[in-house]
């Protein structure tokens, strides 16, 4: 009997005081901003340029290219490059965009464009998609999708987003303003600068080590993309260093073998490494700037109509 | 399987309610079933591991306490050391000797190089040896009679609450747990589950939100300044004790739900006023296993002055190789040795007339260096660590407030008020959760469904790992 009402007790207070700490922290503000994002380094704030990424996108319109992934998706694919060419795209990247959520938005979309282009970073498989979920529940448009990402493996801390979009359903969206000198563009975000710097390129690890969940939608993701007969390339940018003996050595090695040949997957990280110089074309240690997007969009067209993936 | 993870929230009601749905006979089964399930949760294939040891150490255990004879006693001891040292050191240590090797024959002109065996290390693989070898050897030093019970012996080696990350047990304290009589009792649950909330506000609500701030700087340490460096160190030092106590009140705390007792491994060790004092009150299962098992044997401070501190240097040199295959862990072992040393030489200063002046200034003095060495236990190699060194006192104002900006100023400040909350809250709970009486029922009752509270709203609930169990 004592440890009944004990639990029950506990059970009762616990519910109770975390929930008035949770109302208090989500409609108190600060700055226009929830205490709650405030507070915490993965509650992403609802607004700036990822809200309005996926709240300007109309799956509608006739999209010839949409590319999906990573930061490194939206730093590295500029639909003005792609526009010169005839091809109107949008960037739906993602800080942090796990493979998870990559397959989420595409479920989510009913109307396909053209070619999908899907960027795949070693952090796309590897990380736990708290940073990537939590920044994308209280920013895509679609209350179902912010559902299924929210509750695709059961994370209490993306409840407790998810609970923040609710309760902020009505709220306008804010805007840090930020000093850099990003320019948006449909989704995609450029950088001119560059490091002029050496940089410690050190950062990639060695052992590449995809999480079950990320393998288990990756391969939900490929048999999406075969059921519903989407042109799909999957892309991976270049990166400041050579990438033997590194994980994304042996993330290509993992992605080969689980595509199996139906889908094309190129990584330029491998192809293009002579073309770009660390200082003058990355503006951090792995994300392209202005410069090196041009020299890599351009050489990644040119192959996209060489093999036939545009007409 | 891992403490902060969905898994194991549902793992642990299925486990304590079986263990006390059975009789006494088969509660051992239920939680060698599950010790073993919680390990191949994380990797199937090393619980062979686990299983050699286990079974390389019973037939020794068994052996030499039956023979009379030293040389068959000595045998089979030297069998257990080997074969468990050997995997430790086979699986933890083989790329830190290759790459070594490597860099010898390219400094002396060579070309070849040889490549690295890159094998995962084993989830806890430092600590249940180190547990299994304090058994053989209590065995041969006949302070321990040898199990007979193969089954008992297997739950020793691979009791899940401590077998990833410790406490390191005795034999002579945990064997005998598992064959008592258990009965479910209130105070014992209520205890256990207390504490096992506690070593989850501290890993998920602190250590885990202290991470990527640690991570920042740590990973980058060419981007930052002196500032930013010295924030950075010392919130590692919370980091790192909040992550390793925590894991540790979780493991004892859940294995108190279960009627065991384990040893308790950290006791308030910032507030330690020597040296001597904080490696008895940090990780003490680990720095008692050194004192018994290589700094007694080698002399300990039985020998001349010279051996004796050249004892303490070994050891401790020794214990920072065990927690990791780099130069940066045997440097911070060595620093540590080294402060020992010279605390031992200044004694005969630092003794006379102490006063709670002192001792206050002792323990401040003694936290800086604590923190100091923590600088190469988290470097990610010796030249990131010697570079933070040496960069600690180039402070720029500028560069400062731009890290503060970019960890969230606002999310800083908060977390630096949990912290302090933590810290004044630290010594009080402890006594919390111990204190089981009528009065404090409610008290009780509103202060851990705070936590818990705290825990929903502000933990991180990402496959962070415990820092411990990289060793």
């Amino acid at each position: 009997m004592k440890f009944t009402k004990s639990i029950l007790l506990f059970v009762i207070l616990s519910g109770g005081i975390f929930i008035t700490m949770y109302l208090a922290f989500a409609l108190i503000k600060y700055k226009d901003v929830p205490l709650l994002n405030r507070t915490n380094t993965f509650y992403s704030v609802k607004g700036n340029m990822i809200y309005d990424r996926f709240h300007e996108f109309d799956e509608n319109e006739d999209w010839d290219v949409i590319i999906f992934g990573s930061s490194h998706a939206y730093r590295a694919y500029d639909p003005k490059i792609f526009e010169e060419e005839g091809l109107k795209t949008y960037n739906l990247g993602s800080g942090a965009q796990s493979i998870v959520d990559t397959y989420h938005i595409i479920n989510n979309i009913k109307v396909l464009p053209e070619l999908l282009i899907i960027d795949l970073f070693s952090g796309s498989f590897e990380l736990d998609r708290i940073e990537s979920a939590s920044k994308l529940i209280p920013n895509v448009k679609s209350p179902e999708l912010a559902k299924e990402i929210a509750f695709s493996d059961y994370k209490w801390q993306l409840t407790n987003c998810y609970a923040l979009r609710l309760l902020n359903k009505h709220e306008s969206p804010v805007y840090i303003e930020s000093e850099s000198s990003d320019v948006y563009y449909r989704g995609y975000v450029s950088c001119p600068d560059s490091i002029k710097t050496e940089m410690d390129y050190s950062n990639l690890g060695e052992e590449f080590e995809p999480n079950e969940l990320s393998q288990e939608y990756f391969q939900k993701l490929l048999n999406l993309l075969v059921e519903r007969s989407a042109k799909v390339v999957f892309t991976s940018q270049p990166l400041p260093k050579p990438i033997q003996n590194t994980e994304m050595e042996e993330m290509e090695k993992y992605i080969r073998k689980t595509i199996d040949g139906r889908f094309y997957y190129w990584n330029m990280s491998i192809d293009l490494s002579d073309k770009f110089h660390p200082s003058n074309h990355f503006f951090d240690e792995s994300h392209l700037n202005e410069a090196g997007v041009k020299i890599y969009n351009q050489f990644l067209i040119k192959n996209l109509w060489e093999t036939g993936f545009i007409e | 399987m891992q403490f902060n993870s969905l898994e194991f929230i549902l793992f642990l009601p299925l486990v304590i309610a079986l263990y006390y749905a059975f009789n006494q006979r088969f509660k051992w089964i239920i939680l060698l079933a599950a010790s073993y399930y919680f390990y191949m949760a994380w990797e199937p294939a090393f619980v062979t591991l686990i299983l050699a040891s286990t079974l390389v150490d019973y037939i020794a255990g068994v052996n030499i306490h039956k023979s009379n004879k030293p040389t068959v006693r000595k045998a089979f001891l030297l069998s257990s050391i080997f074969v468990n040292l050997g995997i430790l050191v086979a699986f933890k240590y083989n790329d830190f000797f290759i790459e070594n090797i490597n860099e010898i024959i390219t400094a002396s002109g060579g070309r070849s190089q040889i490549s690295l065996l890159r094998w995962i290390l084993p989830m806890g693989i430092s600590f249940y040896t180190f547990q299994t070898l304090s058994y053989t050897i209590d065995v041969y030093k006949k302070r321990i009679e040898a199990e007979r019970h193969l089954g008992y012996f297997a739950l020793y080696v691979c009791y899940f609450p401590q077998l990833v990350a410790g406490p390191i047990e005795r034999a002579q304290n945990l064997l005998h747990q598992f064959k008592s009589k258990i009965n479910l009792t209130y105070e014992n649950f209520s205890w256990g589950f207390k504490q096992m909330i506690w070593g989850f506000f501290k890993k998920m609500v602190i250590a885990d939100r202290l991470a990527p701030i640690v991570d920042q700087v740590y990973n980058n340490p060419e981007q930052h300044e002196g500032l930013s460096l010295i924030l950075g160190t010392y919130l590692f030092a919370i980091q790192i004790y909040c992550d390793f106590s925590g894991y540790s009140d979780i493991a004892i705390g859940v294995s108190r739900m279960l009627g065991i007792d384990l040893r308790i491994n950290f006791r308030l060790p910032y507030i330690a006023k020597s040296f001597n004092d904080f490696w008895r009150r940090w990780h003490i299962s680990l720095s008692t296993w050194f004192r018994d098992y290589l700094y007694i044997p080698l002399g300990g401070n039985r020998v001349k002055k010279w051996r004796w501190l050249l004892n303490i240097f070994l050891v401790f040199l020794i214990s920072g190789f065990w927690h990791g295959a780099q130069w940066t862990f045997v440097i911070w072992g060595g620093l540590h040795g080294t402060y020992l040393i010279i605390e031992h030489l200044l004694q005969p200063l630092t003794q006379k007339k102490k006063s709670k002046l002192k001792t206050f200034f002792a323990k401040i003095i003694i936290f800086h260096l604590v923190v100091f060495a923590w600088i190469f236990f988290r470097a990610n190699s010796v030249e990131d660590a010697f570079h933070i060194v040496s960069n600690l006192a180039t402070w720029n104002l500028e560069t400062f407030w731009l890290f503060i900006a970019e960890s969230g100023a606002l999310n800083l400040a908060f977390i630096v008020g949990l912290l302090l909350l933590f810290i004044l809250s630290d010594k009080w709970v402890d006594g919390l959760i111990k204190e089981n009486s009528k009065q404090s029922y409610l008290k009780n009752q509103l202060v851990f469904s705070f936590i818990t509270a705290l825990i929903l709203l502000f933990g991180h609930f990402g496959e962070t790992k415990f820092i411990y169990f990289q060793f």
